[in-house]
């Protein structure tokens, strides 16, 4: 059986500039800590940019094996 | 401004941080992500949380119900997105196969005599589900034979459920039946990790097998199962 798909509302309008932070984690329920046991992966980010520095290496070209610009 | 897609955060314990560059300027508009929770000891909450440059929180979104310890979930974070566990946007189409498992090859000699006590029969794989989605379970018993009293019993997460078959012969031990069993239930589990199982247990002093006549093709029964579809 594959992973249950679900879905969480993220706020909308959200700018991110530099320094700013995207953390993808998961917390205890109970606590609020994280939960370092859980493995993440597949990670996906979507924005609407003018230049991305997908590997957060300074300003560049955009980095085709991290970059995906759109199609089918 | 355009759309972008941003990938290579590779595999890792959580958490998984990107720092934006200074050169960067965006707006977020979605994020997706597995979350493996094979050795996790607890349920847990898949999380994308914003974080300012001062290291203040700007924006923590969790989803509505939390994934069980050891399940996996594929979450989607987006604006406008209806808060839920599960999407309840994409239904598991009846019928789905959810799960499939066969028992162990050759004849199961019944020994328990209590619903409580009963024997592993048939293990199936660990399934997630919503807490809303019906499910049908069904075990199909090449041949289960008895002087008296023999039963199938459904487990879930290693807690007994209820009888799914039986075969029972009266008056006890006046002679041996020996019958192909089907048995179905229809439930709707609650959210979080499931494994089901089916488990053997017979009546005192009565003879019962369960039989799985493995390998197939075989010339006289197909194989034993039990199988859980959407309903």
């Amino acid at each position: 059986m594959s992973a249950a798909p679900m879905k969480a509302s993220l706020p909308p309008g959200i700018e991110l500039v530099g320094g700013y932070v995207v953390r993808v984690t998961a917390l205890n329920p109970t606590t609020g800590a994280t939960d370092t046991s859980v493995v993440v992966s597949d990670i996906s980010m979507q924005v609407d940019v003018a230049d991305v520095d997908s590997d957060a290496e300074g300003v560049e070209p955009f980095v085709p094996e991290f970059v995906y610009s759109g199609g089918a | 401004m355009s759309e972008k897609q941003v990938l290579g955060w590779g595999v890792q314990n959580a958490p998984a941080s990107r720092t934006t560059a200074d050169s960067e300027v965006f707006t977020l508009l979605a994020v997706n992500a597995n979350f493996d929770g094979t050795a996790a000891a607890a349920s847990f909450l898949p999380c994308v949380e914003i974080i300012s440059d001062a290291g203040q929180v700007v924006a923590r979104t969790i989803t509505d119900s939390a994934v069980a310890a050891g399940g996996s979930a594929e979450v989607t974070f987006a604006p406008f997105l209806s808060r839920g566990g599960t999407s309840s946007s994409t239904p598991i189409p009846p019928a789905t196969e959810l799960d499939y498992a066969e028992p162990p090859a050759g004849t199961l000699t019944i020994t328990a005599t209590s619903a409580a006590t009963a024997q592993q029969w048939i293990v199936g794989n660990q399934i997630t589900l919503d807490g809303s989605t019906r499910i049908q379970i069904e075990v199909w018993i090449a041949l289960a034979g008895t002087d008296h009293d023999c039963v199938a019993e459904l487990y879930d997460n290693g807690a007994d459920v209820s009888r799914i078959a039986q075969v029972s012969v009266t008056p006890a031990g006046a002679l041996t039946s020996s019958l192909t069993l089907y048995g179905i239930a229809l439930i709707t589990p609650t959210a979080g990790a499931h494994t089901y199982e089916i488990r053997a247990w017979k009546s005192a002093g009565s003879t019962s097998t369960f039989l799985n006549p493995t390998p197939f093709p075989f010339n006289i029964f197909a194989p034993s199962f039990y199988r859980i579809t959407a309903a």
